[in-house]
């Protein structure tokens, strides 16, 4: 699939969704503009320009004849997907397990599992970086951080 | 009140204690993220943006641009000493920066660098505090038709002036008023693309949409890629540059400065921009070009100073009109308007102690950021040895802990990723995420000026042509678009970008 291809069509439909939730808005008139005006403006904007990318990838330049797979290509692409099941395991266990636990089983996993970094390196910046941050968070601008079930 | 007035009511505020520290803290951060590659001014303004709710808007407004024109130095010591920019206006300080440091003269570079940018950053604030209160004064004068028009200017010459392609840019300058329209709507109170989650009343924060976009797309793309870490040059001395190198230097720093400055009040003209064009101009008036590219230290001054100059001229549509130049300005309206500050030309007149104070702030931020940089040059050099395994988890916890704290809502973290996953496959598509940012900063004061314009013209779309200044703006905007689709323009456009990714 050409990569330039599947790009402007997702905006195509993007910007076509806009549009029709900008109906459900209101667009009012032109001496009243509704809610949905501006969207209803931005998202036909959104779509023209994406119509006419969609067009172009036709016409032959080189730039845009890369293929969606060729994107990849030579890049450990697995990594950026483990990091954001991280983020999101992070996410989901942030507020039960606290922010010290939490933090530091990310870092840990992180730089360990990861990065493969040395044991010592792996437990100890994490130690000073979480530090630091409650430190500076809860300590000196007062902004509370989630205690989690064990209370810390 | 005359100047002196206001310089002496910008440094008693500046030379508050508090206010001298957390400028140290701004210009050290952004030296720091200026030599770390990996991480530009915006993702780690955006993420450090959390830490300045505690604190009153004009210490905020000093810490974060502190991190702004402190990158510009930072940058610099990375691209002489490791070939690699630090951060985007440095790609031209390598040319021959690094070329300079391989034949054993790292210390002049960094001084000239260093000494280029205090230069430059000066001439850019005086013209600042010169050029800013006459401008606003004539923005008084605009109108909701006025302010719409010149929002549309600054969205077509950001894009005019793109890396990338120049419908790509606009489509995401539309994305953007788009994420800027959700929540409620002001005006009649109606709730926009909520999807019924209340966390989204109030809009998409520009916090995880700025941290999302650029600090952890960053991340993902940069981790799926080897870093090679590069040859750090580590012999550094007799910073002090000689006789001679100024002689080379002092009119390519000048000429830097000026030309710099003037770019930098363009929306999106910026830093990158003026550094490149300075190179081109001292290439072309040197009387020994072929040693550009091989440790001329002209390429370095001039250069060092246009990205400083430009960085300093940026805070003047900023501050005179509300009107970001780029997206670290999107970032400090950002910054402004969640401390109850609409930046704009009433700005001066209302918040003066914000205003000269931030401006004097700068003048102690490039004091701080020469002996930052020349008498602690060592630290850097031993900073740029740390491995990006080390530095990218830190980030991460950083701006997840930052995004979590503005609200205390994972709301917020589930936005960013998601915003990260977006700025991440738009980069690999070849979008660019910075007129998005920016236009999504603009949405809301563009959809209020868009519909005020109507309701006073009674609906009639005349009311932006029949006002000069409108009409000029839109004016300009029409010529741009129309240039960048003339075939001979467009080539010309597209072999200048072409050779700033060459040298990228």
């Amino acid at each position: 699939m050409n990569a330039e291809r599947v790009g402007s069509l997702f905006w195509l439909l993007f910007g076509a969704a806009a549009v029709y939730g900008s109906l459900d808005l209101g667009i009012g008139t032109m001496s009243a503009p509704g809610s949905g005006f501006l969207t209803c403006v931005a998202g036909s904007f959104v779509s023209l320009m994406a119509l006419l990318l969609f067009v172009q990838s036709f016409k032959g330049d080189p730039a845009a004849q890369a293929r969606v797979a060729d994107l990849w290509v030579g890049c450990n692409w697995w990594r950026a997907i483990a990091i954001s099941v991280l983020i999101i395991i992070f996410i989901l266990a942030f507020e039960t397990l606290g922010f010290f636990l939490c933090s530091f089983i990310l870092l840990l996993v992180i730089m360990r599992w990861l990065e493969g970094l040395s044991w010592t390196t792996s437990l100890l910046v994490p130690i000073i970086a979480i530090g630091c941050t409650y430190l500076l968070f809860k300590t000196i601008l007062k902004i509370s951080l989630p205690a989690g079930i064990f209370g810390f | 009140m005359d100047l002196a007035d206001n310089l002496i009511t910008g440094f008693a505020v500046a030379l508050q204690p508090h206010n001298l520290f957390f400028c140290f803290v701004g210009v050290l951060i952004g030296t720091l993220i200026g030599v770390l590659p990996g991480i530009g001014p915006v993702g780690a303004m955006s993420i450090l943006l959390p830490i300045t709710f505690g604190i009153s808007p004009v210490t905020a407004i000093i810490m974060l641009s502190g991190i702004y024109y402190g990158a510009q130095y930072g940058g610099s010591t990375t691209s002489i000493l490791v070939g690699i920019p630090g951060e985007a206006a440095s790609v031209v300080t390598m040319l021959d920066g690094h070329q300079m440091a391989l034949k054993g003269r790292a210390g002049p570079a960094l001084g000239i660098a260093a000494f280029g940018s205090f230069i430059a950053g000066t001439i850019g604030i005086i013209g600042l505090m010169l050029l800013a209160p006459p401008l606003a004064s004539i923005a008084l004068k605009f109108g909701p038709p006025e302010y719409f028009a010149l929002m549309i200017m600054g969205l077509v010459i950001l894009t005019y002036l793109a890396q990338k392609s120049m419908a790509k840019s606009l489509m995401m300058a539309g994305v953007g008023v788009l994420a800027g329209v959700v929540g409620l709507d002001t005006m009649t109170g109606l709730p926009r693309f909520t999807f019924g989650s209340a966390d989204l009343l109030d809009g998409i924060g520009i916090a995880p949409l700025a941290m999302g976009l650029f600090g952890v797309s960053e991340i993902l793309l940069n981790v799926e890629k080897t870093i090679k870490q590069g040859v750090v040059v580590s012999q550094v001395k007799n910073l002090l540059p000689s006789r001679q190198d100024w002689k080379e230097s002092f009119a390519p720093i000048m000429r830097g400065s000026f030309s710099g400055f003037l770019l930098g009040i363009l929306p999106g003209g910026g830093a990158v921009l003026a550094s490149f064009i300075s190179y081109g101009t001292e290439k072309r008036l040197s009387k020994t070009p072929e040693q550009f590219g091989h440790g001329a230290i002209a390429g370095v001054a001039g250069p060092e100073a246009a990205n400083n100059a430009a960085a300093q001229a940026a805070f003047i549509p900023l501050l005179t009109l509300g009107i970001p130049a780029n997206a670290v300005m999107g970032i400090l309206l950002g910054a402004l308007m969640i401390h109850g500050i609409t930046p704009g030309p009433l700005m001066i007149q209302k918040n003066p102690e914000l205003f000269w104070g931030t401006v004097t702030s700068m003048y102690l931020g490039n004091a701080m950021l020469l002996v930052l940089n020349l008498p602690l040059i060592g630290l850097w050099v031993r900073l740029l040895r740390v491995r990006y395994a080390v530095l990218f988890p830190l980030i991460l916890f950083i701006a997840l802990i930052g995004a979590y704290v503005i609200n205390g809502s994972e709301m917020d973290l589930y936005l960013m990723l998601f915003f990260g996953v977006v700025g991440y496959l738009m980069r690999k598509f070849d979008y660019e995420p910075a007129p998005l940012i920016l236009a999504y900063v603009l949405s809301p004061i563009l959809e209020d000026s868009l519909r005020q314009s109507l309701i006073i013209s009674s609906g009639s779309m005349g009311i932006f042509v029949s006002r000069p200044i409108a009409a000029a703006f839109l004016f300009i905007s029409a010529v741009l678009l129309i240039s960048a689709v003339l075939p001979a323009i467009r080539k010309k456009r597209n072999a200048l970008v072409a050779s700033a990714e060459d040298n990228n």
